[in-house]
Protein backbone atom coordinates (compact mmCIF):
# COMPACT_ATOMS: atom_id res chain seq x y z
CA UNK A 1 0.00 0.00 0.00
CA UNK A 2 2.84 2.18 1.16
CA UNK A 3 6.16 2.38 -0.64
CA UNK A 4 8.92 4.88 0.11
CA UNK A 5 12.05 5.24 -1.70
CA UNK A 6 15.08 6.98 -0.79
CA UNK A 7 13.11 9.60 0.95
CA UNK A 8 15.51 12.39 2.22
CA UNK A 9 15.00 15.74 4.03
CA UNK A 10 17.76 18.63 4.26
CA UNK A 11 16.65 21.73 6.26
CA UNK A 12 18.10 24.91 5.75
CA UNK A 13 20.50 25.59 8.72
CA UNK A 14 19.94 29.29 10.92
CA UNK A 15 21.44 32.19 12.51
CA UNK A 16 24.90 33.48 10.68
CA UNK A 17 26.68 29.91 10.45
CA UNK A 18 24.29 28.39 9.02
CA UNK A 19 24.61 24.78 7.72
CA UNK A 20 22.48 22.25 6.46
CA UNK A 21 20.60 19.69 8.53
CA UNK A 22 20.36 16.49 6.74
CA UNK A 23 17.27 15.62 9.29
CA UNK A 24 16.32 12.17 7.25
CA UNK A 25 19.11 10.82 5.00
CA UNK A 26 17.71 8.05 2.07
CA UNK A 27 15.26 6.01 3.95
CA UNK A 28 13.54 3.26 2.48
CA UNK A 29 10.57 0.85 3.51
CA UNK A 30 7.00 -0.81 2.28
CA UNK A 31 4.13 -1.38 4.49
CA UNK A 32 0.94 -3.42 3.13
CA UNK A 33 -2.31 -2.97 4.20
CA UNK A 34 -3.27 -3.78 8.15
CA UNK A 35 -0.08 -3.79 8.89
CA UNK A 36 1.85 -2.02 11.38
CA UNK A 37 5.37 -0.80 11.26
CA UNK A 38 7.18 0.77 14.58
CA UNK A 39 9.91 3.24 14.03
CA UNK A 40 12.29 3.84 17.00
CA UNK A 41 15.25 5.34 17.58
CA UNK A 42 16.84 8.63 20.24
CA UNK A 43 15.46 12.05 19.93
CA UNK A 44 16.95 13.96 17.02
CA UNK A 45 17.04 10.79 14.95
CA UNK A 46 14.72 12.38 12.35
CA UNK A 47 11.93 9.62 12.81
CA UNK A 48 9.43 12.12 13.45
CA UNK A 49 10.52 14.12 10.30
CA UNK A 50 9.97 11.23 8.12
CA UNK A 51 6.53 10.32 9.56
CA UNK A 52 5.44 14.16 8.85
CA UNK A 53 7.13 13.95 5.30
CA UNK A 54 4.41 10.91 4.56
CA UNK A 55 1.32 13.27 6.05
CA UNK A 56 2.60 15.56 3.66
CA UNK A 57 3.11 17.84 6.71
CA UNK A 58 6.56 18.95 5.34
CA UNK A 59 7.66 18.73 1.72
CA UNK A 60 10.55 15.74 1.22
CA UNK A 61 13.41 16.98 -0.38
CA UNK A 62 14.49 13.82 -2.45
CA UNK A 63 12.92 10.68 -3.12
CA UNK A 64 9.28 9.05 -3.43
CA UNK A 65 6.31 8.12 -1.20
CA UNK A 66 4.05 5.65 -3.21
CA UNK A 67 1.00 5.31 -1.68
CA UNK A 68 -1.31 2.96 -4.17
CA UNK A 69 1.06 3.39 -6.58
CA UNK A 70 1.16 7.06 -7.04
CA UNK A 71 4.04 9.17 -5.76
CA UNK A 72 2.53 11.80 -3.71
CA UNK A 73 5.65 13.42 -2.43
CA UNK A 74 5.01 14.69 -6.43
CA UNK A 75 1.97 16.36 -5.37
CA UNK A 76 2.44 19.98 -4.20
CA UNK A 77 1.22 20.80 -0.37
CA UNK A 78 -1.42 23.11 -1.74
CA UNK A 79 -2.80 20.61 -4.14
CA UNK A 80 -2.69 17.89 -1.99
CA UNK A 81 -5.84 19.76 0.30
CA UNK A 82 -8.12 18.58 -2.32
CA UNK A 83 -6.68 14.50 -3.36
CA UNK A 84 -8.65 11.73 -1.90
CA UNK A 85 -5.37 10.39 -0.36
CA UNK A 86 -4.94 13.61 2.08
CA UNK A 87 -8.33 12.00 4.17
CA UNK A 88 -6.98 7.76 3.79
CA UNK A 89 -3.57 9.41 5.68
CA UNK A 90 -3.88 10.88 8.84
CA UNK A 91 -1.37 11.68 11.69
CA UNK A 92 -2.06 11.31 15.51
CA UNK A 93 0.31 14.06 17.09
CA UNK A 94 2.81 13.59 19.82
CA UNK A 95 1.35 15.61 22.42
CA UNK A 96 -2.28 15.39 22.65
CA UNK A 97 -2.65 18.90 24.95
CA UNK A 98 -0.15 20.95 22.67
CA UNK A 99 -1.93 19.76 19.58
CA UNK A 100 -5.79 19.98 20.22
CA UNK A 101 -6.80 23.43 19.33
CA UNK A 102 -7.76 25.29 22.94
CA UNK A 103 -10.94 26.72 22.02
CA UNK A 104 -12.26 23.66 20.28
CA UNK A 105 -14.41 21.22 22.09
CA UNK A 106 -13.45 17.31 22.01
CA UNK A 107 -17.06 17.69 19.80
CA UNK A 108 -15.28 20.56 17.62
CA UNK A 109 -12.15 18.68 17.20
CA UNK A 110 -13.90 15.54 15.99
CA UNK A 111 -16.20 17.25 13.89
CA UNK A 112 -13.92 19.31 11.93
CA UNK A 113 -12.29 16.83 9.49
CA UNK A 114 -15.86 15.02 9.29
CA UNK A 115 -16.68 18.39 7.51
CA UNK A 116 -13.70 19.16 5.66
CA UNK A 117 -12.70 15.84 4.54
CA UNK A 118 -15.76 13.77 4.20
CA UNK A 119 -18.37 16.55 3.90
CA UNK A 120 -20.85 15.87 6.00
CA UNK A 121 -23.20 18.66 6.72
CA UNK A 122 -25.02 16.70 10.25
CA UNK A 123 -22.21 15.61 11.55
CA UNK A 124 -23.55 14.70 15.24
CA UNK A 125 -24.60 10.94 14.57
CA UNK A 126 -20.98 10.31 13.35
CA UNK A 127 -18.68 12.08 16.06
CA UNK A 128 -21.33 10.22 18.76
CA UNK A 129 -20.34 7.00 16.74
CA UNK A 130 -16.46 7.85 16.88
CA UNK A 131 -16.96 8.50 20.77
CA UNK A 132 -17.95 5.80 21.39
CA UNK A 133 -15.54 3.77 19.18
CA UNK A 134 -12.25 5.86 20.80
CA UNK A 135 -14.49 4.57 24.84
CA UNK A 136 -14.89 8.15 24.94
CA UNK A 137 -18.11 9.28 27.55
CA UNK A 138 -20.32 11.43 25.14
CA UNK A 139 -20.41 13.83 28.05
CA UNK A 140 -17.36 14.57 27.97
CA UNK A 141 -17.74 16.33 24.18
CA UNK A 142 -18.96 19.41 25.06
CA UNK A 143 -15.77 19.85 26.73
CA UNK A 144 -12.58 22.04 26.02
CA UNK A 145 -9.04 19.89 26.27
CA UNK A 146 -7.96 21.69 28.85
CA UNK A 147 -11.04 19.92 30.63
CA UNK A 148 -9.87 16.69 29.84
CA UNK A 149 -7.20 14.35 31.35
CA UNK A 150 -4.33 12.83 29.48
CA UNK A 151 -6.07 9.85 28.41
CA UNK A 152 -9.33 11.54 27.38
CA UNK A 153 -7.24 14.12 25.39
CA UNK A 154 -5.56 10.99 23.27
CA UNK A 155 -8.61 9.46 22.53
CA UNK A 156 -10.00 12.96 21.00
CA UNK A 157 -6.82 12.71 19.01
CA UNK A 158 -7.48 8.96 17.71
CA UNK A 159 -11.32 10.08 17.29
CA UNK A 160 -10.43 12.75 15.05
CA UNK A 161 -7.30 11.11 13.11
CA UNK A 162 -10.21 8.24 12.80
CA UNK A 163 -12.84 10.80 11.65
CA UNK A 164 -12.03 10.58 7.85
CA UNK A 165 -11.99 7.08 7.66
CA UNK A 166 -7.99 6.53 6.36
CA UNK A 167 -6.51 3.56 5.72
CA UNK A 168 -2.92 4.81 6.99
CA UNK A 169 -2.44 6.25 10.75
CA UNK A 170 0.64 7.65 11.59
CA UNK A 171 0.91 8.00 15.35
CA UNK A 172 3.84 10.12 16.86
CA UNK A 173 4.40 8.79 20.05
CA UNK A 174 1.19 8.02 20.66
CA UNK A 175 1.41 7.48 24.58
CA UNK A 176 4.86 9.29 25.33
CA UNK A 177 2.93 11.64 27.88
CA UNK A 178 0.67 9.11 29.87
CA UNK A 179 0.44 7.31 32.93
CA UNK A 180 1.42 3.47 32.81
CA UNK A 181 -2.22 2.28 33.57
CA UNK A 182 -3.68 4.84 30.58
CA UNK A 183 -1.07 4.24 28.38
CA UNK A 184 -2.12 -0.07 28.63
CA UNK A 185 -5.69 1.62 27.96
CA UNK A 186 -4.69 3.57 24.90
CA UNK A 187 -2.66 0.63 23.61
CA UNK A 188 -5.16 -1.94 23.57
CA UNK A 189 -7.58 0.61 22.01
CA UNK A 190 -5.11 1.31 19.42
CA UNK A 191 -4.72 -2.36 18.83
CA UNK A 192 -8.41 -3.47 18.65
CA UNK A 193 -9.17 -0.39 16.56
CA UNK A 194 -6.47 -1.95 13.87
CA UNK A 195 -7.99 -5.16 13.63
CA UNK A 196 -11.81 -4.10 13.80
CA UNK A 197 -10.61 -1.30 10.78
CA UNK A 198 -7.98 -3.14 8.93
CA UNK A 199 -5.90 -0.23 9.63
CA UNK A 200 -2.11 -0.08 8.70
CA UNK A 201 0.11 1.80 11.43
CA UNK A 202 3.24 3.79 11.27
CA UNK A 203 4.30 4.09 15.03
CA UNK A 204 7.16 6.08 15.83
CA UNK A 205 8.41 5.82 19.40
CA UNK A 206 11.22 5.56 21.23
CA UNK A 207 9.70 2.75 23.57
CA UNK A 208 10.99 -0.55 22.40
CA UNK A 209 8.69 -2.10 24.48
CA UNK A 210 5.33 -0.63 23.12
CA UNK A 211 6.73 -1.56 19.25
CA UNK A 212 7.04 -5.13 20.66
CA UNK A 213 3.17 -5.28 21.35
CA UNK A 214 2.04 -3.23 18.72
CA UNK A 215 3.96 -3.86 15.57
CA UNK A 216 4.95 -6.48 13.26
CA UNK A 217 7.86 -5.22 11.97
CA UNK A 218 10.94 -2.09 13.28
CA UNK A 219 13.39 0.48 11.61
CA UNK A 220 15.98 1.94 13.92
CA UNK A 221 16.69 5.02 12.42
CA UNK A 222 20.00 6.63 14.31
CA UNK A 223 20.89 10.86 12.59
CA UNK A 224 18.40 10.02 10.09
CA UNK A 225 19.57 6.75 8.48
CA UNK A 226 18.29 3.17 8.69
CA UNK A 227 20.77 1.35 10.45
CA UNK A 228 18.43 -1.86 11.17
CA UNK A 229 14.68 -2.81 9.82
CA UNK A 230 13.63 -6.78 10.27
CA UNK A 231 10.59 -8.36 12.23
CA UNK A 232 10.13 -7.45 15.08
CA UNK A 233 10.71 -10.41 17.30
CA UNK A 234 14.28 -10.87 15.56
CA UNK A 235 15.29 -7.29 15.56
CA UNK A 236 14.46 -6.99 19.53
CA UNK A 237 16.02 -10.43 20.35
CA UNK A 238 19.24 -10.26 18.51
CA UNK A 239 19.76 -7.04 16.61
CA UNK A 240 22.70 -6.79 13.99
CA UNK A 241 24.03 -3.72 13.97
CA UNK A 242 26.05 -2.01 16.45
CA UNK A 243 23.68 0.29 17.64
CA UNK A 244 20.52 -1.87 17.74
CA UNK A 245 22.20 -3.72 20.28
CA UNK A 246 23.75 -0.84 22.39
CA UNK A 247 19.54 0.56 21.69
CA UNK A 248 18.37 -3.40 22.97
CA UNK A 249 20.97 -3.07 26.42
CA UNK A 250 19.87 -0.12 27.39
CA UNK A 251 15.89 -0.61 27.38
CA UNK A 252 14.56 -1.03 31.14
CA UNK A 253 13.59 -4.79 32.11
CA UNK A 254 10.91 -5.25 34.60
CA UNK A 255 12.65 -8.51 35.34
CA UNK A 256 16.35 -8.84 36.53
CA UNK A 257 16.32 -12.27 35.44
CA UNK A 258 20.16 -11.67 32.90
CA UNK A 259 22.19 -12.53 35.23
CA UNK A 260 25.11 -10.08 35.55
CA UNK A 261 21.65 -8.36 36.67
CA UNK A 262 21.26 -10.60 39.19
CA UNK A 263 24.44 -10.38 40.50
CA UNK A 264 24.48 -6.58 40.32
CA UNK A 265 21.67 -5.63 42.14
CA UNK A 266 22.33 -8.49 45.23
CA UNK A 267 25.73 -6.64 45.39
CA UNK A 268 24.01 -3.34 45.73
CA UNK A 269 21.60 -4.85 48.04
CA UNK A 270 23.99 -6.27 50.37
CA UNK A 271 26.18 -2.91 50.36
CA UNK A 272 22.51 -0.99 51.05
CA UNK A 273 21.31 -3.30 53.88
CA UNK A 274 25.16 -2.83 55.55
CA UNK A 275 24.30 0.71 56.08
CA UNK A 276 20.79 0.29 57.44
CA UNK A 277 18.58 -2.09 58.59
CA UNK A 278 16.03 -1.95 56.51
CA UNK A 279 13.01 0.41 55.67
CA UNK A 280 10.55 2.22 57.92
CA UNK A 281 8.09 0.84 59.46
CA UNK B 1 20.30 10.00 56.58
CA UNK B 2 16.85 11.05 55.78
CA UNK B 3 13.85 9.74 57.86
CA UNK B 4 10.43 10.93 57.14
CA UNK B 5 8.09 9.86 59.85
CA UNK B 6 4.67 9.80 59.86
CA UNK B 7 4.53 12.63 57.39
CA UNK B 8 0.73 14.34 56.68
CA UNK B 9 0.30 17.02 54.17
CA UNK B 10 -3.03 18.94 53.46
CA UNK B 11 -3.35 21.66 50.94
CA UNK B 12 -5.75 24.41 51.99
CA UNK B 13 -7.87 24.93 48.59
CA UNK B 14 -10.87 26.63 47.45
CA UNK B 15 -12.38 22.90 46.72
CA UNK B 16 -11.79 22.16 50.38
CA UNK B 17 -8.88 20.53 51.90
CA UNK B 18 -7.08 18.19 49.47
CA UNK B 19 -5.47 15.36 51.49
CA UNK B 20 -2.50 14.75 49.87
CA UNK B 21 -0.36 12.53 52.30
CA UNK B 22 -1.54 10.28 54.41
CA UNK B 23 1.20 9.04 56.74
CA UNK B 24 3.97 8.43 54.75
CA UNK B 25 7.20 7.16 56.55
CA UNK B 26 10.43 6.25 54.67
CA UNK B 27 14.08 6.14 55.02
CA UNK B 28 17.25 6.67 52.70
CA UNK B 29 20.60 5.66 53.59
CA UNK B 30 23.88 7.12 52.00
CA UNK B 31 24.56 4.89 48.56
CA UNK B 32 21.32 3.62 48.35
CA UNK B 33 18.48 4.39 45.51
CA UNK B 34 15.19 4.63 46.33
CA UNK B 35 12.23 4.13 43.93
CA UNK B 36 8.97 6.32 44.44
CA UNK B 37 6.12 4.81 41.97
CA UNK B 38 3.07 5.79 41.12
CA UNK B 39 0.23 6.80 38.61
CA UNK B 40 -0.17 10.55 38.12
CA UNK B 41 -1.30 12.78 41.14
CA UNK B 42 -0.67 10.31 43.74
CA UNK B 43 1.31 12.61 45.77
CA UNK B 44 5.24 11.56 44.45
CA UNK B 45 6.20 15.01 43.60
CA UNK B 46 4.81 16.68 46.70
CA UNK B 47 6.65 14.37 48.80
CA UNK B 48 9.55 14.97 47.33
CA UNK B 49 8.85 18.75 46.88
CA UNK B 50 8.41 18.19 51.04
CA UNK B 51 12.15 16.72 51.03
CA UNK B 52 13.47 18.83 48.96
CA UNK B 53 12.01 21.64 50.85
CA UNK B 54 9.88 23.27 47.91
CA UNK B 55 6.59 23.11 49.53
CA UNK B 56 3.70 25.81 48.64
CA UNK B 57 2.95 27.96 51.91
CA UNK B 58 -0.62 26.43 50.99
CA UNK B 59 0.79 23.60 52.08
CA UNK B 60 -0.11 22.54 55.81
CA UNK B 61 1.90 19.53 58.07
CA UNK B 62 -0.62 18.29 59.88
CA UNK B 63 1.32 15.44 61.63
CA UNK B 64 4.89 13.84 61.29
CA UNK B 65 8.23 15.25 60.33
CA UNK B 66 11.04 15.42 58.33
CA UNK B 67 15.21 14.31 59.82
CA UNK B 68 17.88 14.97 58.37
CA UNK B 69 20.49 12.97 60.25
CA UNK B 70 18.25 13.07 63.30
CA UNK B 71 17.30 16.45 63.44
CA UNK B 72 14.19 17.88 62.35
CA UNK B 73 13.81 20.15 59.46
CA UNK B 74 11.07 21.82 57.74
CA UNK B 75 9.10 21.97 54.24
CA UNK B 76 10.20 25.31 53.67
CA UNK B 77 14.29 25.48 52.28
CA UNK B 78 14.44 28.83 53.57
CA UNK B 79 13.06 28.14 57.01
CA UNK B 80 15.67 25.25 57.60
CA UNK B 81 17.88 25.75 60.24
CA UNK B 82 20.32 22.82 59.42
CA UNK B 83 21.41 22.81 56.05
CA UNK B 84 20.13 19.85 54.31
CA UNK B 85 22.80 19.18 50.92
CA UNK B 86 19.52 18.01 49.19
CA UNK B 87 19.08 18.90 45.07
CA UNK B 88 16.25 17.85 42.92
CA UNK B 89 16.13 17.82 39.25
CA UNK B 90 12.73 18.73 37.86
CA UNK B 91 9.97 17.65 36.01
CA UNK B 92 9.51 20.57 33.48
CA UNK B 93 13.29 21.51 32.57
CA UNK B 94 13.31 24.12 30.33
CA UNK B 95 11.77 26.25 33.01
CA UNK B 96 13.87 25.65 35.40
CA UNK B 97 16.62 26.84 33.42
CA UNK B 98 17.21 30.74 33.26
CA UNK B 99 16.50 32.05 29.89
CA UNK B 100 18.67 35.14 30.01
CA UNK B 101 21.98 33.15 31.33
CA UNK B 102 23.71 31.06 29.45
CA UNK B 103 23.94 27.09 30.27
CA UNK B 104 27.69 27.52 31.17
CA UNK B 105 26.97 30.33 33.13
CA UNK B 106 24.67 28.45 35.06
CA UNK B 107 26.25 25.31 35.74
CA UNK B 108 29.46 27.87 36.82
CA UNK B 109 27.37 29.15 39.73
CA UNK B 110 26.79 25.62 41.10
CA UNK B 111 30.29 24.01 40.05
CA UNK B 112 32.59 26.77 39.40
CA UNK B 113 34.06 27.69 35.83
CA UNK B 114 36.62 24.86 35.99
CA UNK B 115 34.07 21.87 35.96
CA UNK B 116 31.35 22.93 33.43
CA UNK B 117 32.61 21.02 30.40
CA UNK B 118 33.62 17.85 32.54
CA UNK B 119 29.75 18.60 33.98
CA UNK B 120 28.26 18.64 30.49
CA UNK B 121 30.44 15.69 29.09
CA UNK B 122 28.98 13.50 32.37
CA UNK B 123 25.15 14.00 30.96
CA UNK B 124 26.71 13.27 27.19
CA UNK B 125 26.28 17.04 26.13
CA UNK B 126 29.15 18.65 24.12
CA UNK B 127 30.87 21.13 26.07
CA UNK B 128 30.46 23.73 23.40
CA UNK B 129 26.64 23.88 24.43
CA UNK B 130 27.85 25.57 27.52
CA UNK B 131 27.82 28.75 25.13
CA UNK B 132 23.51 28.54 24.62
CA UNK B 133 20.70 29.86 26.43
CA UNK B 134 18.05 27.00 27.12
CA UNK B 135 15.25 28.21 24.38
CA UNK B 136 18.28 27.25 21.99
CA UNK B 137 18.61 24.02 23.35
CA UNK B 138 16.12 20.86 22.55
CA UNK B 139 13.57 19.06 25.53
CA UNK B 140 15.97 16.64 26.00
CA UNK B 141 18.92 18.76 26.18
CA UNK B 142 17.72 21.40 28.57
CA UNK B 143 16.88 17.81 30.99
CA UNK B 144 20.53 16.74 30.48
CA UNK B 145 21.53 20.22 31.74
CA UNK B 146 18.78 20.12 34.69
CA UNK B 147 20.72 16.99 36.03
CA UNK B 148 24.20 18.24 35.46
CA UNK B 149 23.17 21.03 37.42
CA UNK B 150 21.84 18.91 40.21
CA UNK B 151 24.76 16.95 40.52
CA UNK B 152 27.07 20.15 40.33
CA UNK B 153 26.25 20.46 43.61
CA UNK B 154 27.62 17.13 44.77
CA UNK B 155 24.91 16.58 47.01
CA UNK B 156 24.78 14.35 49.52
CA UNK B 157 20.48 13.42 48.41
CA UNK B 158 19.70 14.23 44.96
CA UNK B 159 15.74 13.59 44.80
CA UNK B 160 15.16 12.95 40.83
CA UNK B 161 11.43 13.69 40.11
CA UNK B 162 10.23 12.10 36.50
CA UNK B 163 14.13 13.17 35.73
CA UNK B 164 14.57 10.94 32.47
CA UNK B 165 10.84 10.90 31.43
CA UNK B 166 11.52 13.10 27.90
CA UNK B 167 14.83 11.11 27.15
CA UNK B 168 15.18 8.51 24.68
CA UNK B 169 16.92 4.79 26.43
CA UNK B 170 20.57 5.44 25.60
CA UNK B 171 20.42 8.91 27.35
CA UNK B 172 18.42 7.71 30.15
CA UNK B 173 20.43 4.79 30.57
CA UNK B 174 23.53 6.99 30.85
CA UNK B 175 22.56 9.53 32.91
CA UNK B 176 21.12 6.55 35.39
CA UNK B 177 24.66 5.28 35.20
CA UNK B 178 26.09 8.44 36.25
CA UNK B 179 23.56 8.69 39.52
CA UNK B 180 24.74 4.90 40.25
CA UNK B 181 28.19 5.60 39.98
CA UNK B 182 27.88 8.79 42.21
CA UNK B 183 26.35 6.69 44.49
CA UNK B 184 28.30 4.09 44.89
CA UNK B 185 31.28 5.96 44.97
CA UNK B 186 30.49 9.40 46.98
CA UNK B 187 27.68 7.88 48.76
CA UNK B 188 25.13 9.60 47.40
CA UNK B 189 21.19 8.73 48.03
CA UNK B 190 18.41 8.92 45.60
CA UNK B 191 14.79 9.21 45.61
CA UNK B 192 14.10 8.66 42.20
CA UNK B 193 10.45 9.46 41.29
CA UNK B 194 9.10 8.02 38.52
CA UNK B 195 5.77 6.28 37.22
CA UNK B 196 8.26 3.85 35.46
CA UNK B 197 8.18 1.06 36.73
CA UNK B 198 10.65 -0.95 34.81
CA UNK B 199 13.29 2.27 35.40
CA UNK B 200 13.22 1.89 39.35
CA UNK B 201 13.11 -1.91 38.69
CA UNK B 202 16.41 -1.68 37.05
CA UNK B 203 17.97 1.10 39.17
CA UNK B 204 17.01 1.48 42.39
CA UNK B 205 17.95 -0.98 45.88
CA UNK B 206 14.30 -0.39 47.39
CA UNK B 207 10.87 0.70 45.61
CA UNK B 208 7.91 2.01 47.52
CA UNK B 209 4.82 2.46 45.95
CA UNK B 210 2.73 5.20 46.34
CA UNK B 211 -1.35 5.28 45.72
CA UNK B 212 -3.19 8.41 46.42
CA UNK B 213 -1.32 10.08 49.30
CA UNK B 214 -0.66 6.81 51.40
CA UNK B 215 2.86 4.44 50.35
CA UNK B 216 1.26 1.05 50.07
CA UNK B 217 4.10 -1.28 49.53
CA UNK B 218 8.38 -0.42 50.66
CA UNK B 219 10.57 -3.82 49.33
CA UNK B 220 13.76 -4.45 47.82
CA UNK B 221 13.30 -4.59 43.68
CA UNK B 222 13.46 -8.45 43.42
CA UNK B 223 10.98 -8.94 45.91
CA UNK B 224 8.94 -6.40 44.33
CA UNK B 225 8.84 -7.37 41.00
CA UNK B 226 8.48 -11.20 41.76
CA UNK B 227 6.04 -11.48 44.82
CA UNK B 228 4.44 -8.26 45.31
CA UNK B 229 2.06 -8.27 48.25
CA UNK B 230 -0.26 -5.05 47.54
CA UNK B 231 -3.22 -5.52 44.98
CA UNK B 232 -2.23 -1.72 43.49
CA UNK B 233 1.04 -3.13 42.92
CA UNK B 234 0.05 -5.89 41.18
CA UNK B 235 -2.12 -4.27 38.96
CA UNK B 236 0.94 -1.98 38.17
CA UNK B 237 3.01 -4.34 37.01
CA UNK B 238 0.49 -5.83 35.01
CA UNK B 239 -0.14 -2.96 33.23
CA UNK B 240 3.69 -2.50 32.30
CA UNK B 241 4.16 -3.55 28.17
CA UNK B 242 7.48 -4.84 29.47
CA UNK B 243 5.12 -7.36 31.67
CA UNK B 244 2.79 -8.45 28.97
CA UNK B 245 2.94 -10.27 25.73
CA UNK B 246 0.80 -9.16 23.35
CA UNK B 247 -1.52 -5.69 23.41
CA UNK B 248 -4.24 -8.20 24.64
CA UNK B 249 -2.00 -9.08 27.93
CA UNK B 250 -2.46 -5.40 28.72
CA UNK B 251 -4.36 -4.61 32.28
CA UNK B 252 -6.06 -1.65 32.66
CA UNK B 253 -6.16 -0.85 36.27
CA UNK B 254 -9.97 -0.19 36.86
CA UNK B 255 -10.76 3.16 38.00
CA UNK B 256 -9.39 6.13 39.27
CA UNK B 257 -7.79 7.90 41.83
CA UNK B 258 -10.25 8.95 44.57
CA UNK B 259 -10.69 12.73 45.08
CA UNK B 260 -8.48 13.91 47.55
CA UNK B 261 -10.51 16.36 48.61
CA UNK B 262 -13.76 14.70 48.80
CA UNK B 263 -14.73 11.94 51.25
CA UNK B 264 -12.09 9.03 51.17
CA UNK B 265 -12.20 5.21 52.16
CA UNK B 266 -10.17 4.34 55.27
CA UNK B 267 -8.24 2.49 52.82
CA UNK B 268 -7.82 4.65 49.53
CA UNK B 269 -7.59 1.91 47.16
CA UNK B 270 -10.88 0.27 48.49
CA UNK B 271 -13.17 1.79 45.12
CA UNK B 272 -10.55 0.00 42.97
CA UNK B 273 -9.86 -3.35 44.92
CA UNK B 274 -11.40 -6.58 43.37
CA UNK B 275 -10.30 -7.86 47.54
CA UNK B 276 -12.40 -5.46 48.51
CA UNK B 277 -13.79 -6.94 52.38
CA UNK B 278 -16.03 -5.65 54.78
CA UNK B 279 -13.23 -5.02 57.33
CA UNK B 280 -11.28 -3.13 54.64
CA UNK B 281 -13.09 -0.07 55.53
CA UNK B 282 -13.20 -0.08 59.36
CA UNK B 283 -10.12 1.78 59.77
CA UNK B 284 -7.46 2.74 57.73
CA UNK B 285 -4.84 -0.01 57.19
CA UNK B 286 -1.61 0.19 58.67
CA UNK B 287 2.03 -0.47 56.83
CA UNK B 288 3.14 -3.30 58.46
CA UNK B 289 6.29 -5.78 57.81
CA UNK B 290 5.50 -9.18 55.87
CA UNK B 291 9.31 -9.79 55.90
CA UNK B 292 11.69 -7.95 57.98
CA UNK B 293 12.35 -5.62 54.16
CA UNK B 294 8.81 -6.16 52.89
CA UNK B 295 6.20 -3.92 53.86
CA UNK B 296 2.60 -3.62 52.93
CA UNK B 297 -0.33 -1.18 53.75
CA UNK B 298 -3.36 -4.01 53.07
CA UNK B 299 -5.69 -6.26 55.13
CA UNK B 300 -5.74 -8.57 52.34
CA UNK B 301 -2.36 -8.78 50.78
CA UNK B 302 -1.20 -11.25 48.24
CA UNK B 303 0.42 -14.30 48.74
Amino acid sequence: MLKVSALSKVFDGRGWKAQPVIAVDGISFDLAKGESLGIVGESGSGKSTLGRMISRLIQPTKGKILFDGEDIAAIPPAAFVRRPQRGRIQHVFQDTAENLTPHMTAFAAIADPLRRLVGLKDVTGRVCELADSVSLSRDLLERYPHQLSGGQQARVGIARGLASEPDLLILDEPTAALDVSVQAAILKLLHRLRIDLGLSYLLITHDIEVVRLMCERVIIMRNGQLVEAGPVRTVLAAPQSEYGRALMAAVPRLETSHLDGQIDLRRRQSAASRIMPGPSS
Amino acid sequence: MLAVDGLTVHFETRRGVVRALDRVSLQIAPGEIVGLVGESGSGKSVLSYAISGLLDAAAHIVAGDIRWYGTPIGPVREQRTTRAAVAQIFQNPRASLNPIRTIGQQLADVAGKARVADLLRSVRLDPEKARNYSFELSGGQCQRVGIALALGCEPELLVADESTTGLDVTTEAAVMDLIGDLSARRGMATLLVTHNLALAANHCHRILVMHAGQIVESAPVAMLTTAALHPYTAQLIAATPQHSASADDLQVIPGQLPDLAGVLMPCRFATRCQRHAPDCDEAPPPLVAMTPNHLVACRHPLC
